[in-house]
C-alpha cells in the first residue's frame, strides 16, 4: 500500500504541472483583452456622454427659450391676424352696404333725367312754335325769332347736360355692380380662407406646444438614460476589477499547487514511506480546495464579463431609445425628417401670408373704386350746375318774352300763351334740378364715409405689411431652428447608430470568459481526478485544518477566506478566517469596503 | 488648475479604471507600475494625492507609504490603499505606515471620487 501511495504521489506530481500551465494561462491572459476592453470603454463613455449632450442641445433647440419666445411671438401674432380677418369681414359687409346705397341713390336720379329729357323736348316743340307765330304776325314778331333762337340752344344745352348726367350715372352703376361683385367673391374667398386660416393656426399652435411638451418629455429621458448611462458605466468599472481579483486568486491557486509539488517531489523514492499517507491526506485536502477556488474566481469572471457585456449593451440600448424618441418627437414620424413639424409651421406661415396679402390686395381694389365713386359723384355735380343755370335762363328767357307778347298787343296773344309754357318749364327744370341735387348730395354724404373707410383700409393695408414681416423673421428663425434640429437630430441618430453599432461588435467580439472557464474547468477537472483519487486512498480527516494552514496567510481577499471555511466545515473542522467586510473605524459614509483614518 | 493624483498599481487594467474614473471627474492622473516606480517619481514631481495597491512587485504598498513619508516633495499628501485585501490587522499596519483611507476592491467609482473629494478637501 505504501508503495503504491507514493508512485501515486509521484503520479499526481507530474499530472500537477500541465494544470499549473494550464492555471498561468489563465492567469496571465486577460489582461490585454480587459485592457482593450477598457479603452474602448472609455471611447464609449466620451461617444455616449456626446450623446447626452447633444439630446440636451436639442431639446433646447425644440424646447428652449428661443422656441418658447417664438411660440409666444407666434400665437401673439396670430391674435392679431384673427382679428384683422373679423375687421376685413366686417368691412366688407359694410363696403357693400354703402355701395348698395349708392346704388339705390343712382335709381331715384333716373326719374329727374327723364324729366330734363322732357324739358328738351318741349323747349324744341316751343321753339318750333314760336318761329311760326312769329311768322305770322309779320313784323310784330320780329324780336321771337330771337326768343325761338335762344330757346332752342337752351333746349341743346338740357339734352347734353342731362346726356353728360345720365352717362356718369350709368358709368357708375357698372363701376359700383363691378364692385360689389368682386366685393362680395373676395369676401366669400377671405372667409372660406380665413376659416382654413384660424383651423391652422389653431392647429399649428398646438403642435408647437405639444412639441415642445413632448420635447420636454424627452429631454427628461435624456436626461434619466443619461445618469443610467453614467450607473451602467460605473457598473462596468467596477466589474472590470474583477480581471485583476481573479488573476490573484488564481495566482494563489498556483502557488498553492508549487507548493504542494514541493512536497510531493519529483521521485517517488525520496519520499519517507511514513509520511506518504499524510501526504496523500494533503493532496486531497489542497486539490479540493483548490478546486473550488479556481472555480468560484472563472465563476465570478465570468459573471463580472457579462455584467460588462451588459451593461453596455443597455448603454447601446438606451442611447438608441433617446435618438428614437427624439426623433419620432420633433419629426412626429420616426426616420423622415423632411416631415418635419417645424417645416410644416414654415409652410403654414408662408400660406397665411399669402391670404393676407390677398385681402390687402382686395382692400386696395376697393379703396379705388370708391375713390373712383367720388370722382364720378363730383363730375355730375358739375353737370347738375349747369342744369341749375340753365333753368334760370330758361325763366329770364320766359320773362323777356312775356314782356315782349305783352308790347306786341292783341295780335301777340300767342306768344304770351308760348311765354307762359316757357315759363312753366324753367319751373320744373328747378323741381327736377333740384331732385337730382338732393341725391347727388346724399351720395355725396355716403362718398364722404367711403372716403373715411379708404383711410382705413390704407390702414390695414400698413397693418398687414406689419403682420408680413413680423411673420417673415418668425418663418427666418423657425427655419434656423429648423436647420439646427436637423444637424443636430442627424449627428445624434448617427452618433447613437454607430455607438450602437461598435458597442455590438466589441460585445459580440468578448470570449475572454469563456476561454477563462474553459481553462478553468480543464485544471478543475485534474484537481477534482486527484483529490478523488487521494481521498480513495486517504479518506478526508482532521487534519484539514493544520494542512492548509500556510495557506490562510496568502489569502487577501474575504472570497478565498469563506471558500476556504466551508471547505474546512465539509470535513467537519470549524475555521474562522473572514468575518463580515465593515470599515475598522465604524460607518465612514463611503460604503463598507472603505475606511478613512 | 487640476489636481494631479499618482495611480501605483502592478495590474495595467486597474490603472486603467483609476485613472479613466479620476480624469471622469476632471483631475489629471500619474501612473506608476509598482512601489518602485512610484517612489521614483514622486522624489520629482509634486502630486496632490496618492492611490496605491498594496501587493505589488519591488516595492508593495507598505514600503511605499513608508518611503513617501519619509521624503520631503509629496511628505503630507494624503494616501489611499486601494486593495483586494480585508484583513484588520494589514488595515492597521497600513494606517501606522501613514496611509489616509484604505479600499477594498472592486471600488465604485462615486466611492472613489467621493474618498478623493473628502482627503483633497
Amino acid at each position: 500500500m505504501t508503495t503504491t501511495t507514493c508512485q501515486q504521489l509521484h503520479t499526481w506530481h507530474t499530472r500537477l504541472e500541465p494544470t499549473l500551465q494550464i492555471l498561468k494561462r489563465f492567469a496571465g491572459q486577460t489582461e490585454d483583452q480587459f485592457l482593450q476592453l477598457g479603452e474602448r470603454l472609455q471611447d464609449f463613455a466620451i461617444r455616449s456622454g456626446n450623446i447626452s449632450s447633444t439630446a440636451s442641445d436639442l431639446v433646447e433647440v425644440v424646447s428652449g427659450d428661443e422656441s418658447r419666445h417664438l411660440t409666444a411671438q407666434l400665437q401673439q401674432l396670430f391674435t392679431e391676424m384673427e382679428t384683422y380677418l373679423a375687421q376685413v369681414r366686417a368691412q366688407g359687409e359694410t363696403s357693400c352696404h354703402i355701395l348698395q346705397q349708392v346704388l339705390s341713390q343712382l335709381d331715384t336720379v333716373v326719374q329727374p333725367l327723364e324729366g330734363f329729357q322732357k324739358m328738351d323736348k318741349a323747349l324744341r316743340m316751343l321753339s318750333i312754335s314760336t318761329k311760326i307765330e312769329s311768322a305770322r304776325i309779320g313784323e310784330l314778331g320780329a324780336g321771337f325769332t330771337t326768343l325761338a333762337l335762344d330757346v332752342e340752344k337752351l333746349s341743346h344745352a338740357v339734352n347734353e347736360k342731362s346726356a353728360g348726367i345720365m352717362a356718369q350715372r350709368q358709368s357708375l352703376e357698372l363701376l359700383i355692380r363691378d364692385n360689389l361683385e368682386k366685393v362680395r367673391t373676395t369676401g366669400v374667398g377671405q372667409h372660406a380662407d380665413a376659416a382654413r386660416i384660424l383651423t391652422d393656426v389653431s392647429s399649428g399652435i398646438n403642435t408647437v406646444l405639444s412639441l415642445n411638451e413632448t420635447c420636454s418629455q424627452v429631454g427628461t429621458l435624456a436626461r434619466q438614460t443619461a445618469t443610467e448611462v453614467s450607473e451602467e458605466i460605473a457598473s462596468v468599472v467596477s466589474s472590470m476589477q474583477f480581471h485583476d481579483i481573479t488573476r490573484q486568486q488564481i495566482e494563489h491557486v498556483i502557488e498553492a499547487l508549487e507548493k504542494l509539488r514541493q512536497h510531493t517531489c519529483a521521485r517517488p523514492d525520496e519520499i519517507k514511506p511514513e509520511a506518504c499517507q499524510p501526504l496523500v491526506a494533503e493532496t486531497g485536502d489542497i486539490c479540493e480546495l483548490q478546486a473550488a477556488q479556481t472555480r468560484h474566481a472563472a465563476d465570478q469572471l465570468a459573471k463580472a464579463t457579462l455584467a460588462i457585456l451588459g451593461s453596455l449593451q443597455s448603454i447601446a440600448q438606451q442611447q438608441n431609445q433617446v435618438s428614437l424618441q427624439l426623433q419620432s418627437a420633433v419629426t412626429g414620424d420616426v426616420g423622415s425628417s423632411d416631415a418635419s413639424l417645424l417645416t410644416a409651421m414654415q409652410r403654414n406661415m408662408r400660406e397665411i401670408i399669402t391670404i393676407l396679402n390677398r385681402c390687402a390686395s382686395a382692400d386696395e381694389q376697393l379703396s379705388a373704386a370708391m375713390a373712383e365713386v367720388a370722382t364720378t359723384t363730383t363730375q355730375i355735380s358739375a353737370f347738375v350746375s349747369d342744369i341749375e343755370a340753365v333753368g334760370s335762363e330758361i325763366n329770364l328767357i320766359a320773362l323777356n318774352a312775356q314782356i315782349k307778347a305783352a308790347h306786341t298787343g292783341p295780335q301777340g296773344a300767342a306768344l304770351g300763351v308760348l311765354a307762359e309754357a316757357i315759363k312753366r318749364l324753367s319751373l320744373d327744370a328747378v323741381v327736377q334740378t333740384e331732385d337730382v341735387s338732393g341725391t347727388l348730395k346724399a351720395i355725396n354724404s355716403i362718398t364722404v364715409d367711403i372716403q373715411h373707410k379708404s383711410e382705413e383700409e390704407k390702414r390695414s393695408v400698413q397693418q398687414v405689411a406689419a403682420m408680413e414681416q413680423e411673420a417673415e423673421q418668425i418663418i427666418s428663425r423657425l427655419g434656423r431652428i429648423t436647420a439646427t434640429l436637423h444637424d443636430r437630430l442627424s449627428s445624434l441618430t448617427s452618433t447613437a447608430t454607430a455607438l450602437s453599432e461598435d458597442i455590438n461588435t466589441v460585445t459580440t467580439s468578448v470570449h475572454v470568459h469563456e476561454e477563462a472557464s474553459r481553462l478553468a474547468h480543464e485544471a478543475e477537472t485534474v484537481l477534482e481526478q486527484i483529490y478523488r483519487e487521494a481521498r480513495a486512498l486517504v479518506p478526508a480527516s482532521a487534519e484539514f485544518s493544520n494542512n492548509l494552514r500556510h495557506m490562510e496567510q496568502r489569502y487577501t481577499m474575504e472570497s478565498e477566506r469563506m471558500i476556504h471555511e466551508m471547505m474546512a466545515a465539509r470535513h467537519g473542522v470549524a475555521v474562522k478566517l473572514h468575518g463580515k467586510q465593515q470599515s475598522s473605524s465604524g460607518d465612514s459614509g463611503f460604503g463598507d469596503n472603505v475606511d478613512l483614518f | 488648475m487640476a489636481k494631479l493624483i499618482m495611480t501605483a498599481d502592478d495590474s495595467a487594467s486597474v490603472r486603467q479604471m483609476v485613472s479613466f474614473t479620476l480624469k471622469q471627474s476632471g483631475y489629471d492622473v500619474v501612473e506608476a507600475v509598482d512601489g518602485q516606480d512610484a517612489l521614483s517619481k514622486l522624489g520629482s514631481q509634486k502630486v496632490d494625492m496618492l492611490i496605491t495597491d498594496l501587493n505589488m512587485p519591488n516595492l508593495d504598498g507598505i514600503g511605499l507609504i513608508k518611503g513617501v513619508r519619509a521624503g520631503t516633495l509629496n511628505k503630507f499628501i494624503p494616501i489611499v490603499m486601494l486593495t483586494t485585501e480585508s484583513q484588520e490587522g494589514r488595515k492597521q499596519e497600513g494606517k501606522t505606515a501613514g496611509a489616509t483611507g484604505w479600499i477594498v476592491k472592486p471600488f465604485k467609482p462615486e466611492q472613489l471620487i467621493a474618498v478623493v473629494k473628502k482627503v483633497l478637501g
